[in-house]
């Protein structure tokens, strides 16, 4: 083998040809040998590889022949099962021709005995079915349409009853005198007027207590609501004879006078209480007074006093 | 022949079984109970409206031609307390037709009984003379002016269209709650009917 390096021939010792005679013969069979190796390393590489593909073949075999193998235990499963379907229903006709057998044997037997009875005795028997049956359902009608006591005076009937909107308030009439001051405090002047006012409660609220031992019904009225006051404006008279002050001043100190009046006033308050007391007494009568029970204002006794007097 | 026969019994059973079914079947019809209103009176005096009032009396002398000598004049307050109702004894409930409608009759509102004046609320709030030395107003001309105030108050309350009217429309509102609410008792529904009396 020959290089040639800018013009310089190298020749170069072929490798296989050249060694033999530089060499000496361990180095030439090391040499030898080591050719021999690199070739019997590539036999060993392909042995290994044709070993390597021969155990894959062999492994897939394997494979197809293990699925091979659950397909035929599924089939055979199936075939089983099917078997031992048919084998149920065998048995079920079997068994559902038995009970007719049996029934009609039954029936059979049943038809020779009434048969065998006199046409009375057939209608006896039917029409005491029959009767029974009827008996039972009039007794069911029966049972399903008697009334029943209903429950009248409950505190819920009671708060119906009373819930009217339109009975909840009344007016009364305020007619007052007005006096207007001076820095000092001393009245100078003196307004007559006339005005209204409104009272009463939400009837809503009214809440109750019943007593069903003494057959008693205790109701409770919530705070009565006293309205501002409305002034009539042409209603105002003057004490003096030529009083200095203006009309929107008489319609201020009459509204003001009535407002602190009306709010101290406890007549309107008591009258109002006395006219819901009436209203409620009028609309709980047809529940309370059938049934037997009574009305009062009083506060009704706390459970444990009860229990107190009872033990006593 | 056997089999026709028991045919022929089972369709006679049959068909006096169903007449008993379908005569079971219709409840009787159970006559209507009569509602009693025997407490319309009652529920009419319930019904009367307590009216309190607050009022100005107002008293005055004229003076005489020598500088208005003798002249007084006064204007006290007091409360007074007035019944407004209807003649409960002229109140009629009738028995429901067969509508189930209730006729009520009802006569106008009035005064019921006389004025109540609280004679402790009685405030003299003002009053003047000509000279001092004039004298005051006598009792005697308090209490008639209290009469008069009284009377005042009865035609005012009287001559009251919104106060009578609040009283009649309250009578009939209760006594329409009284019947509806007896229907209830009974399980019938009545509806009203109004008969005015002059």
């Amino acid at each position: 083998m020959e290089r040639e390096i800018d013009g310089i021939t190298d020749a170069q010792p072929d490798a296989m040809t050249e060694p033999q005679s530089q060499k000496t013969p361990a180095e030439g069979l090391a040499c030898e040998s080591h050719a021999d190796g690199e070739g019997s390393a590539e036999r060993v590489e392909q042995l290994k590889n044709e070993n390597l593909k021969v155990q894959l073949e062999i492994e897939r075999e394997r494979s197809r022949s293990a699925q091979a193998r659950a397909e035929e235990e599924r089939h055979r499963q199936k075939d089983k099962e099917r078997e031992d379907r048919r084998e149920r229903g065998r048995i079920k006709r079997e068994d559902r021709r038995e009970r007719a057998e049996r029934n009609r044997e039954r029936t059979a037997l049943v038809g020779k005995v009434v048969g065998s009875l006199p046409s009375i005795a057939k209608l006896a028997i039917v029409a005491g079915v029959v009767i029974a049956v009827l008996g039972c359902v009039v007794g069911y009608n029966v049972y399903t349409t008697s009334t029943q006591p209903t429950e009248i005076v409950t505190i819920s009937t009671l708060e119906r009853v009373v819930n009217i909107s339109d009975l909840s308030t009344a007016r009364y009439t305020y007619n007052g005198i007005a006096e207007k001051k001076d820095d000092e405090g001393n009245a100078i002047c003196h307004v007559y007027y006339e005005a209204y006012v409104d009272a009463g409660v939400d009837m809503a609220k009214i809440s109750f207590a019943i007593d069903e031992e003494s057959k008693t019904v205790y109701p409770t009225l919530p705070e009565i609501t006293v309205h501002d006051p409305v002034v009539d404006s042409s209603s105002v008279d003057f004490f003096e004879a030529n009083p200095s002050i203006s009309l929107a001043e008489v319609i201020e100190i009459c509204k003001k006078d009535a407002l602190d009046e009306v709010r101290s006033s406890e007549q309107i308050i008591q009258t109002a209480e006395e006219n819901l007391r009436s209203t409620v007494e009028a609309l709980l009568t047809p529940l309370t007074k059938p049934e037997g029970y009574s009305i009062s204002w009083d506060a009704p006794k706390p459970e444990s006093e009860e229990a107190d007097n009872a033990e006593k | 022949m056997r089999r026709s026969k028991l045919c022929a019994l089972s369709t006679i059973v049959a068909v006096l079984s169903i007449c008993c079914l379908a005569a079971c079947s219709q409840p009787e019809e159970k006559p209507k109970p009569e509602p009693d209103f025997s407490n319309a009176e009652y529920i009419a005096d319930l019904a009367t409206l307590e009216c309190y009032s607050h009022n100005v009396a107002k008293l005055s002398e004229a003076g005489s031609w020598f500088f208005n000598m003798g002249y007084r004049k006064l204007w006290y307050e007091y409360d007074g307390t007035v019944r407004v109702g209807v003649d409960a004894k002229q109140v009629v409930i009738s028995q429901p037709d067969e509508n189930n409608v209730v006729s009520i009759t009802v006569p106008q509102a009035q005064v019921v009984g006389q004025p109540d004046v609280d004679e402790d609320s009685i405030v003299e709030t003002v009053s003047e003379k000509a000279f001092f030395f004039d004298s005051d107003f006598s009792t005697k001309a308090k209490q008639e002016a209290l009469v008069d105030a009284q009377q005042e108050m009865l035609e005012s309350i009287s001559n009251n269209d919104t106060l009578m009217a609040q009283a009649r429309q309250r009578a009939k509102d209760l006594l329409e709650e009284y019947v509806i609410n007896v229907g209830e008792v009974l399980g019938e529904t009545y509806t009203v009917k109004w008969v005015d009396v002059e």
